[in-house]
């Protein structure tokens, strides 16, 4: 976030050995930006199908993100480790996909979603009642059916947060830079998402 | 992250937890929660769920590429250079005002190798200019002789040529005889 960068810290980034792979791309070492595009493929196709729920949209986008990668090796100088590099990038497209398609107006309300006039009584009965509902046992699909539509709830940025931070185990400040954020505001989106979860989860917990 | 307010911030606010389960914490802040565990059973509850929260997660599918996605992905690099560098041919007449950044070095090639190309003419052009100096003076010397060539050629001996002066035959005066 910083547009200083300490010489130590430079350092720091230089081991990290996908920054050095990147370091290899800009020289024109072609089999490098393979290794890293083994290495990241399905770690970026995973966030953004948690994303985007969708496979071949998370596929489309986790290229688009390896092509921006490729197209910018030239003016590669190492200012973050590779994955925060590499995810504020995707970041950055994920974004611009949400925008897209809300101009596209492409949205399409499910049938049980509520309409501008606010929840219908259905769904607020459906809701107490699952809020009342008393633990109950469930299987493993059912209970990820569960979990993904917990999901769903959290606004496209909680989730990123969310997701970076449990499937990338990144720290604050990483996700910060990731998402061009302070930390305190990552600290903040990390305790809505979690504190969602915990209340849309609470019946199963 | 590790400022000083944590420490004096309330534990049980859920910031401070998530915070504390994320490492995310000063020692100082970390202990402050880690009291408050120990004494408040509702503190306790509320870690365990945002705890056993956290691991449903771990439900969620883990999506994977597809088995062609590697070569698919290094196959549209291999296009979109292709493509480059046609591109950066057809646009290099136009001018630097177009793909300037791609194309920068070859025209940095160029426009050295073109100013090489022309200290070498000159020097080139300068040497040859001293080393043929001398013939062309010669030439412009003897250049009255070289437009009658032919001429002194048919004649073949300048003997040939004083006999028939000092025969009068081509004496102006013979001629006007003649007439």
């Amino acid at each position: 976030m910083s547009a200083v960068i300490s010489e130590p810290q430079q350092n720091a980034w230089l081991r990290d050995p996908d920054v050095q792979r990147m370091l290899r791309v800009r020289d024109g070492d072609d089999a490098a930006f393979g290794e890293l595009v083994e290495q990241y493929q399905d770690r970026l196709i995973g966030i953004f199908s948690h994303l985007l729920q969708d496979a071949q949209s998370a596929e489309d986008l986790a290229q688009d993100v390896f092509l921006r990668v490729y197209r910018a090796r030239e003016r590669y100088e190492p200012t973050a480790k590779f994955a925060t590099w590499l995810f504020r990038i995707a970041n950055n497209l994920a974004i611009n996909r949400r925008r897209k398609l809300s101009r596209q107006k492409e949205v399409q309300l499910k049938v049980t979603e509520s309409g501008p006039l606010g929840p219908r009584p259905e769904e607020m009965l459906a809701t107490e009642k699952s809020a009342l509902m008393p633990t109950r046992r469930v299987d493993k699909q059912e209970m990820r059916e569960i979990v993904r539509e917990a999901m769903d709830t959290l606004n496209e940025r909680q989730r990123m947060a969310l997701l970076l931070n449990k499937f990338e185990h990144m720290s604050y400040a990483d996700i910060a830079e990731s998402m061009d954020l302070t930390v305190q505001a990552v600290k903040s989106l990390l305790t809505r998402a979690r504190e969602n979860l915990r209340t849309k989860l609470e019946p199963y917990l | 992250m590790t400022s000083s307010n944590q420490t004096q911030s309330a534990p049980n606010q859920p910031e401070e937890l998530i915070a504390y389960l994320d490492g995310e914490l000063n020692d100082a802040a970390a202990a402050n929660v880690e009291e408050r565990l120990a004494r408040d059973p509702q503190v306790r509850q509320t870690v365990e769920k945002l705890t056993r929260a956290w691991d449903l997660l771990d439900l969620l599918p883990a999506a994977r590429a597809s088995s062609d996605f590697t070569e698919r992905t290094l196959s549209a690099i291999g296009t979109q250079r292709k493509s480059a560098d046609n591109a950066d041919t057809k646009y290099l007449p136009v001018g630097p005002g177009r793909r300037v950044r791609a194309s920068g070095g070859r025209w940095a090639i160029r426009v050295v190798g073109l100013i090489g190309l022309l200290i070498a003419a000159a020097v080139g052009f300068n040497g040859s200019f001293r080393r043929n100096a001398e013939p062309i003076d010669k030439l412009l010397t003897e250049l009255p002789l070289i437009e009658r060539l032919d001429q002194y050629q048919a004649v073949g001996d300048v003997e040939f040529l004083r006999h028939l002066a000092s025969s009068g035959l081509f004496d102006e005066q013979s001629d006007s005889q003649l007439k």
